[in-house]
């Protein structure tokens, strides 16, 4: 199954393009803000390098949140369209979950502004803690010294950290989410949905 | 040449399938009006998550209304700018992503053009041609010495139309969007109520600025209770007084064949009236309005005008972005 896996949510467009177990081409480039005008240029430039045409496309996995909202329109859209009208299979993942991949334990942190952040914790591919959103202040005092952490880390004083993840896609397969209703999907916004109270 | 048109720069989605610029094989728009009326306008981020909610479904329903699959289309055209910014992005991914998984052709449109050239679904389009545009985004005079090329000879120096008549009706207290409760309202209204002289230092140019703070003192000095229909109408009879005066002079120093008018505030009543009068005063002139269907932002006039681009050479690569202040002469 060819697929292409989007995350288009925070400071990243990355983009892989892989079928089952082996990656064919994949991009991870900083592109804050330029992920509209960089993204079709990437995935058409992903297809070329990997010999294949865009009809060979069968499924793609897409993250849907949290993250900037910006952001997540523009991975979103292009599953949405593709999905509905392309009848290629649409699966979504968490932008948290993504960046953690199957990593021991690993403690996710993305800057969510207004001195909050998108916290999340991982053993092995799996929640130890759902995401959410909380004061940088109460995640300084929650994740402590010796946690492996990855995201933002600079909001808590310890370093900022992006590792490689255009494998994770694959590695977690077995947590894509299969989207049945094409036309419902929407971002997971995270903010307007309280995930928290001060 | 089929193409299908997307439109999201403002608070509609809309996708229309266009045959040669001319036939509407679908014209699908989904308003978000009743939304922003809750809020007394548009609000920009909730534009832009009802875009994404709606996209597929508008997508899918003007295919299936034309007919066609999505390997029927030729090429793909899209409104980069003006407009919002996030609800542009909406409509430029889903262009984007539709003509690089197709491999047609990207036709970027300025969303201003589309509603000039929405009047070729009425009539020929002969040149020079003059456009009095009007909506809540822009009011000017355009004109065209030959087709797809645009001179603006006069803007408004502060509101637009549109815009005037939203802040006119939110100060008389009625509801939002402005111009059609207005336009309703001044025809049961009379001259009663005076409202200053406009004046601009380009004569092409608009002002309505004043006539908003005219209204406004009315309606604080104002003792007694007001007549809402009697102001409204003083409110249209200058505004629209003043579009018909910058146009007339418009066209006595231009030589125009074709009078056309564009924009959502096209679908006044009253400005129709007086347009379609011109008629008498220029015989020689060709004086064509868009149908009220067309008025409103649709993709319809996009793939229009994209036809009429396309054939200039007008073409994008993916790397296309959405410009919010977009120019276009
Ligand atoms: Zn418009």
């Amino acid at each position: 199954m060819i697929t292409l896996g989007i995350d288009t949510s925070f400071h990243y467009l990355t983009l892989v393009l892989f079928d089952e177990e082996h990656v064919l081409a994949s991009v991870q480039k900083e592109a804050f803000k330029k992920q509209s005008e960089l993204v079709l240029v990437e995935i058409e430039q992903l297809f070329i390098s990997a010999g294949l045409t865009p009809t060979a496309l069968e499924a793609i996995v897409v993250t849907d949140g949290p993250g900037s909202y910006t952001g997540l329109r523009i991975g979103l859209t292009i599953a949405k369209v593709l999905g509905s009208l392309a009848h290629i299979k649409i699966y979504t993942l968490s932008s948290l979950h993504v960046l953690a991949g199957i990593e021991k334990d690993i403690h996710v942190l993305l800057d969510a502004r207004a001195k909050r952040a998108y916290y999340a914790h991982y053993q092995q591919g799996n929640v130890v803690e759902e995401e959410q959103i909380l004061p940088i202040e109460q995640l300084a005092k929650h994740i402590s010294f010796d946690d492996q952490l990855i995201g933002d880390g600079a909001l808590i004083d310890r370093e900022t950290f992006y590792p490689d993840y255009t494998e994770h896609f694959i590695q977690l397969k077995d947590k894509w989410i299969l989207v049945e209703d094409i036309d419902a999907l929407v971002p997971r916004y995270l903010k307007t949905n309280e995930a928290y109270q001060p | 040449m089929r193409i299908c048109a997307i439109e999201t720069s403002c608070d509609e989605t809309a996708v229309a399938i266009i045959e040669d610029g001319k036939t509407v094989l679908s014209n699908v728009v989904s308003s978000q009006i009743n939304v922003h009326q809750a809020f007394g306008g548009v609000i920009p981020e909730v534009a832009s998550r009802i875009h994404v909610e709606n996209i597929s479904l508008v997508l899918k329903e003007a295919l299936s209304e034309a007919k066609m699959n999505l390997d029927e289309v030729d090429a793909f055209a899209i409104t980069h700018g003006p407009g919002l910014v996030g609800s542009l992005h909406v409509g430029l991914i889903t262009a984007k992503t539709l003509a690089w998984y197709t491999q047609k052709p990207l036709i970027p449109v300025h969303h201003i053009t589309g509603h000039i050239y929405a009047n070729n679904f009425v009539s020929e389009l002969s040149y020079p041609m003059l456009a009095l545009v009007v909506s809540g985004g822009h009011t000017e005079l355009v004109y065209l010495k030959e087709e797809f090329n645009f001179e603006i000879l006069g803007s408004t120096q502060d509101d637009a139309i549109g815009e005037a008549y939203d802040k006119v009706a939110r100060v008389m207290g009625l509801s939002y969007p402005g111009g059609p409760v207005i336009d309703r309202l001044a025809k049961s209204g009379e001259a009663h109520y005076k409202l200053p002289k406009i004046k601009t230092q380009n004569p092409f140019d608009f002002s309505f600025s004043g006539l908003k703070s005219a209204v406004l003192q009315l309606v604080h000095k104002q003792t007694e209770d007001l007549n809402h229909e009697d102001l409204a109408y003083a409110f249209q009879e200058a505004a629209v007084g003043e579009l018909m005066l910058k146009t007339r002079l418009a066209l006595d120093t231009y030589p125009v064949k074709h009078f056309v008018l564009a924009g959502g505030v096209a679908a006044n009543s009253r400005l129709r009236e007086l347009v379609l009068g011109l008629n008498e005063e220029y015989p020689d002139i060709q004086i064509t309005i868009p149908p009220l269907w067309c008025c409103t932002d649709n993709a319809a006039m996009i793939g229009a005008v994209a036809y009429i681009a396309y054939k200039h050479g007008v073409q994008a690569d993916l790397s296309l972005s959405a410009n919010p202040g977009l120019d276009y002469a």
